[in-house]
């Protein structure tokens, strides 16, 4: 049997030594690794100070003197004195602070961020679904596509866009044809675009849609169960879409009617009353009975161009304030000539019209009761109101060497929004493919076998089944897009990388920013990371 | 008698119930729905619009590809309606043609195609470039005028030799008189200054415009401007080694093929012989070490060693030599440069000799620099000592099955011991080494004072990475350099994250934090308060809380595990900044965050934050691939008595890498990309390289075909390692069962 000669004797349960106890070790091995760890950052705190010292007192220096560790964010405080390129809030160099500047980057990352995941996912869906359409030419460019996008470096493609395509191709600001025949200009100096301005009166409307929409829910939901009760369709998507409409219409013309905030200042040796008065101030100096008449004049000839500019109206306005763009829509709805002067601030304004530089200046009731009481002649000035509606179109036209007016893309926003929307929409389509791919062939079939339409189908069996595949990777597909933002420093577009770049140059100290700027990236990261671990438990599915 | 059926119309091909399933088509696909139909009135619209333009544009192409198509789709209506398919017309109803939908998308798409296709064809070949000399230094010759045309010997001119001499191989162009673009009347050819242009698209689509312009200088020779109507491929086949491998040494890159050479000649057998892995043994520990001991050769060629390790006049003592040696990290070449041993020729350092300069100390004396007062002694004389005294115990003393206490604790502190000290006599070796291999010289030609003087190399000479590492070289080194480190920290990451050893005790975590709450409320506390400016400050004043909650946070969420909270944080913290960030922090901080005057170089900090950085996704991933093996294989190992080594080298990791193959293979060719951000923080990859190119006013602004040119690389590299990670799918029998 065993073939141990004399085994040895040994007591029960022997303890064992704790020098040689595996688990007393493992502990004090992990109580070892926290006391070195504990020193060798206390060695880097040291070296950082040696370091520092080295570079001088400045690097901690306190707003009130002197310089201690505690002071090691008061730089931030200081004027920020560089520019930067595009910002969502107003930014002045002179008097913003370095806080202000990081928080610009922020919010240009965030706008890039958060444009670039809605684009994404559309793309990305539309593009995972082409590559499942049963036409081999739409499911093979689609490959094509996604392979080239998932191969090659997304720095290289933004590169590629950026310096061979934007600021290449693209005309000049001379040159620029409208896109489409709609006024949207792509050149050199970005994208301009039309876009609505809110006026005084949004807030009433505002009111209005919101109003609209509670009743269009209200009604959907009474149809809705009238639908339950007698089970006879009710047709209640349409009921509840033209009633919203219907409030929407009404609220705009009640907010535009109502509201008194847009005036005019004129003198009264204008003799204009109210808008209509403007255009038959030029009928009058040029002699014709109705401005629309103009073009045709100045085609055979009856009026020529120098005095149509001699009659055109000129007008007095703050620069991109919204009742510049009150009165040039409806000047330009209505066809009358005009020439504006645009200044930075009222008092510039002001001071333009009293010389008689224009007969008309524009502006909110409020500022112009402010501004005519500091005229001499204040009270031959007269304040007339203008119409207004809730938003108004404010479309770009070329002046001089700039786009006035309308919305405007940069070109670096939109070579990072563009490049990280292609190179990310590549990996949600794989995403979106794979998702749609894991539904089972049968719930199709059953689906089918069932009677349901292929809308039903998708939005009722294969999409809820589809989509808890396809979110725990799309989520951290939205955070790679966020991380990849950081790149916008090589097409030059201020982010949050960039901005904290030029701090560092600027400032002198690299490691406060590098240390906010890590918190930052961390803070966005966890928190869409949360968001996904909470949504992921929130659908998964409960097994036995 | 029976009668036949009267003779069918000549459509006797088609079915009797043509009609009715003619019906059904129109029902089921067009007018199932109104907005099907106003669909497929708008599209119909649209294609005949596409395919009006297309006509004028290119009629030749659209032409085929529209009859082609009405012949297909008559083709797949016709057997459609036999219920009769070959296999070309049934290929085609189902991927092409399913409905009327898709029968004028596919149009759609090819024409869109062929127009892509010609534009592409033009650029890249029609119209393109193949010169490779710079725009700026293409030269002419007017050689001969008549009154028809003008002909010119064109070529290159090499710069480096002399600024007017044409050396490459002249050809001979001729322009028609009737071209020129310029009036000549009142200019004598040849004259100083003259310039004169001529449109020579149609006969030369290579060139395009070509304008002459000579300079007072050089009245005979002219300039050529030209106009690229196609892309500039001259400009990457000028710039392909400098793409490549940028400022490296162009006299020294036998090293790189050496190194090519070398992962080629071991690559072969590789291939072969880790395929079964039941016979071959030998062969594959062979093979193993070989490969373990490759990268020793690789670094040599590549960064090479410096020819005297250490410092040739020693230190006073011993002790504060090992400190100095342990714990400075300068580079020894100034010290040695400072004593005079070594001079500097271009940047690069040699021996100066006993026998004069320029030429290998002794071998003895450098053996002799090489141990004066430094660890490596220590290193060798504990191991000697330590050695001796382990096998003489255990000569006297072998070891029992059942030994007292405390004769087991002195074998553990002798094994301790030696450890130690072979750890430090590791250095001695290396130092041994290096100056072994900087004894093996060659001599080679150098500029020295502008003269060509025959100097002594050692072969492994040290280069420097920070300058002579660029292009693709950089690219290839940070992707094998951070794949190859990143596994194992990756591995063992992932497992510490999931390890459940035993953690600290919670009465000696919390009895710790308590201590340290209550010393910083009584001593840090008050002073904070007191000092403090704002609310924020007054606020962080009662940071004795902080180490309060993160006590009860660490051991609430890990039980104390320190191995697996470092992870944990480690992992976390490194996946949520960008890389970027990481990069951009270990090149600023790096200098910040160690004593004064270390250097270490930027290439390898770049390389280790690569490897860091990667080694944190890395780990990720194989949690996963640990998170699908059934916690019965865990079980059945330990049952069976495996070592958790055993366990994990055995049983886990083959299954567990081999479900996560895909995932790690993804992230290593995003890793492949992802080496071109360190254009943004200063080294030249192979894009900051394109980038440079197009600074340069030889090929200034030349961007667009150096990005394709990368594209492709880019390309190639990722369908290489997709299509290793597709072998190792199948090989490992990933998806089999």
């Amino acid at each position: 049997m065993s073939d141990i000669p004399n085994p040895p004797l040994r007591r029960g349960n022997e303890r064992i030594p704790p020098w040689r106890d595996g688990r007393i070790i493992g502990v004090l091995l992990q109580i070892v690794f926290v006391v070195l760890f504990v020193l060798s950052l206390s060695w880097i705190f040291t070296n950082i100070g040696n370091n520092l010292d080295a570079l001088g007192e400045g690097q901690f220096s306190c707003k009130e003197g002197g310089s201690s560790y505690r002071c090691a964010f008061d730089f931030l405080s200081i004027d920020a004195q560089f520019p930067i390129g595009e910002s969502v809030i107003s930014y002045d160099p002179n008097t913003d602070s370095f806080w202000r500047a990081i928080g610009i980057g922020v919010l240009n990352t965030a706008k890039v961020a958060v444009y670039g995941i809605i684009l994404t996912t559309i793309l990305g869906t539309i593009t995972g679904i082409a590559r499942l359409s049963s036409n081999w030419l739409v499911s093979n460019i689609a490959k094509w596509y996604i392979d080239l996008m998932r191969n090659t470096p997304l720095l290289l493609q933004l590169f590629f866009l950026y310096f061979v395509i934007f600021l290449v191709s693209l005309p000049s600001v001379n040159a620029v044809e409208p896109l489409l025949g709609l006024p949207i200009y792509v050149s050199q100096r970005g994208a301009n675009y039309p876009s609505l301005v809110p006026m005084a009166s949004f807030a009433t409307w505002f009111a209005f849609i919101v109003l609209g929409l509670v009743q269009a829910q209200l009604l959907w939901v009474i149809l809705g169960r009238r639908e339950e009760q007698t089970g006879q369709t009710s047709n209640r998507a349409l009921w509840a879409i033209v009633s919203f409409f219907v409030v929407v219409v009404i609220g705009w013309f009640i907010a535009g009617n109502n509201s008194n905030t847009e005036a005019a200042l004129v003198s009264r040796a204008s003799r204009i009353r109210e808008f209509g008065d403007i255009a038959a101030l030029v009928e009058r100096n040029l002699g014709i009975s109705d401005v629309g008449d103009i073009e045709a004049a100045l085609a055979n000839g009856t009026l020529t161009q120098e005095a149509v500019e001699e009659a055109a109206v000129s007008v007095c306005a703050i620069n991109e304030s919204a009742s510049e763009i009150n009165l040039t829509a409806q000047l330009g709805a209505a066809n009358v000539p005009f020439t504006i002067t645009r200044s930075d601030r009222p008092d510039q304004a002001i001071a333009t019209y009293a010389e008689g530089g224009c007969d008309i200046f524009v502006a909110d009731r409020a500022t112009l009761a402010a501004e005519r009481d500091l005229l001499e002649n204040s009270a031959d000035q007269l304040i007339v109101p203008l119409p207004e509606t809730p938003v108004r179109l404010s479309v770009p036209r070329l002046e001089g060497f700039n786009f006035v007016g309308g919305g405007r893309l940069t070109l670096e926003f939109s070579a990072i929004l563009l490049g990280l929307v292609l190179y990310t929409g590549a990996f949600v389509a794989e995403i979106v493919r794979a998702g749609i791919l894991s539904v089972s062939k049968g719930q199709t079939e059953a689906a089918r076998a069932l009677g349901l339409s292929e809308t039903q189908r998708l939005r009722l069996i294969v999409m809820p089944q589809a989509l808890r595949v396809i979110i725990p990777p799309l989520t951290s597909q939205y955070l790679n897009l966020t991380k990849n933002s950081s790149l916008a420093a090589a097409v030059l577009f201020p982010d949050l990388y960039r901005t904290i770049n030029t701090i560092i140059n600027q400032s002198g100290r690299a490691i406060q920013p590098i240390i906010i700027m890590a918190l930052i990236y961390l803070s966005i990261s966890l928190l869409i990371s949360f968001f996904l671990n909470w949504y992921n438990q929130k659908i998964a599915l409960v097994e036995r | 008698m029976t009668t036949l059926p009267p003779k069918q119309t000549r459509f006797d091909f088609l079915p009797d119930n043509f009609q009715v399933q003619l019906n059904r088509f129109v029902t089921e696909q067009i007018t199932r729905s109104w907005v099907l139909t106003l669909w497929l009135i708008l599209l119909t619209v649209f294609t005949l619009n596409v395919i009006v333009n297309r006509l004028q544009a290119a009629p030749v192409s659209t032409i085929v590809v529209l009859v082609v198509w009405l012949v297909t789709v008559a083709l797949v209506a016709v057997n459609e309606l036999r219920h009769k398919h070959n296999a070309l017309s049934l290929w085609l109803k189902n991927n092409m043609y399913n409905n009327l939908t898709n029968v004028q998308i596919s149009v759609l798409i090819v024409l869109g195609l062929i127009a892509a296709v010609i534009g592409f064809y033009r650029y890249a070949w029609v119209n393109a470039s193949f010169v490779s000399v710079p725009a700026a230094d293409y030269r002419a010759e007017l050689a001969s005028v008549t009154s028809d045309e003008y002909c010119f010997t064109m070529g290159g001119v090499d710069t480096a030799v002399s600024p007017t001499t044409i050396i490459n191989d002249p050809t001979s162009r001729c322009f028609p008189t009737a071209d020129l673009t310029t009036d000549l009347s009142g200019v004598a050819v040849g004259q100083a200054a003259a310039s004169f242009c001529f449109d020579s698209r149609p006969s030369d689509p290579e060139n395009g415009i070509t304008c002459f312009a000579s300079t007072a200088e050089n009245p005979n020779f002219f300039t050529v401007e030209r106009e690229f109507t196609g892309a500039n491929w001259g400009a990457v086949e000028a710039n392909l080694t400098t793409l490549m491998i940028f400022r490296f040494n162009r006299n020294e890159t036998w090293r790189i093929w050496a190194v090519i050479i070398l992962l080629g000649v071991l690559l072969v057998p590789t291939m072969f012989v880790y395929r079964d892995s039941y016979k071959n043994k030998r062969g594959r520990r062979l093979m193993t070490i070989l490969w373990l001991a490759s990268p020793i050769l690789i670094y040599l060629f590549l960064r090479g060693v410096d020819p005297v390790p250490f410092e040739v006049d020693g230190p006073g003592s011993v002790i504060s030599g090992i400190w100095n040696e342990m714990f400075a990290w300068t580079s020894p070449l100034q010290e040695l440069t400072d004593a005079g041993l070594i001079t500097v020729v271009n940047g690069r350092p040699f021996l100066r000799g006993d026998g004069g300069i320029l030429s290998p100390i002794s071998f003895w004396a450098r053996l002799r620099a090489t141990f004066t007062g430094n660890q490596d002694l220590l290193g060798i004389v504990g191991l000697v000592l330590f050695g001796s005294l382990t096998w003489l115990i255990n000569r006297r003393y072998p070891p029992r099955e059942r030994e007292g206490e405390l004769a087991i604790f002195g074998r553990a502190v002798l094994r301790f011991l030696l450890i130690v000290t072979a750890v430090l006599a590791i250095f001695a070796v290396f130092d041994v080494l290096s100056m072994i291999i900087g004894s093996f010289s060659y001599t080679r030609e150098l500029i020295v004072n502008g003269q060509p003087t025959a100097v002594t190399q050692p072969i492994f000479s040290s280069i420097d990475p920070d300058v002579n590492w660029g292009g693709f070289l950089l690219t290839v080194i940070i992707t094998i350099f951070a794949i190859v480190v990143s596994f194992p920290i990756g591995l063992v990451l992932a497992l510490g994250r999931r390890s459940q050893v035993r953690g600290i005790p919670a009465w000696l975590t919390y009895g710790v934090a308590l201590v340290i709450a209550i010393w910083g409320f009584t001593q840090s506390t008050p002073d904070l308060i007191a000092a403090a400016r704002n609310d924020i400050e007054l606020v962080l004043a009662y940071w004795p809380i902080l180490v309060l909650v993160l006590a009860y946070a660490f051991q609430r969420a890990f039980n104390g595990n320190v191995v697996a909270a470092f992870s944990t944080l480690y992992i976390e913290f490194v996946r949520g900044v960008p890389l970027i960030t990481v990069l951009f922090g270990a090149k600023i901080l790096f200098p910040i965050l160690l004593p004064p005057r270390t250097e270490i170089l930027d290439s390898w900090r770049i390389l280790w934050a690569f490897a860091l950085f990667s080694a944190a996704y890395l780990a990720e991933n194989v949690r996963g691939g640990l998170q699908a093996i059934p916690k019965g294989q865990y079980e059945a190992a330990d049952s069976l008595g495996f070592s958790a080594y055993q366990k994990y080298r055995l049983i886990i990791l083959p299954q567990a890498l081999r479900v996560v193959i895909p995932a790690i293979v993804g992230q290593f060719i995003g890793l492949f990309k992802d080496t071109s951000l360190v254009a943004i923080v200063g080294l030249f990859d192979v894009l900051g390289v394109a980038n440079a190119i197009a600074a340069q006013e030889d090929w200034l602004g030349v961007r667009r075909e150096p990005y394709i040119f990368l594209a492709v690389l880019y390309f190639i590299g990722s369908a290489v390692m997709t299509s290793y990670s597709r072998y190792l799918e199948k090989r490992t029998g990933l998806g089999e069962r």
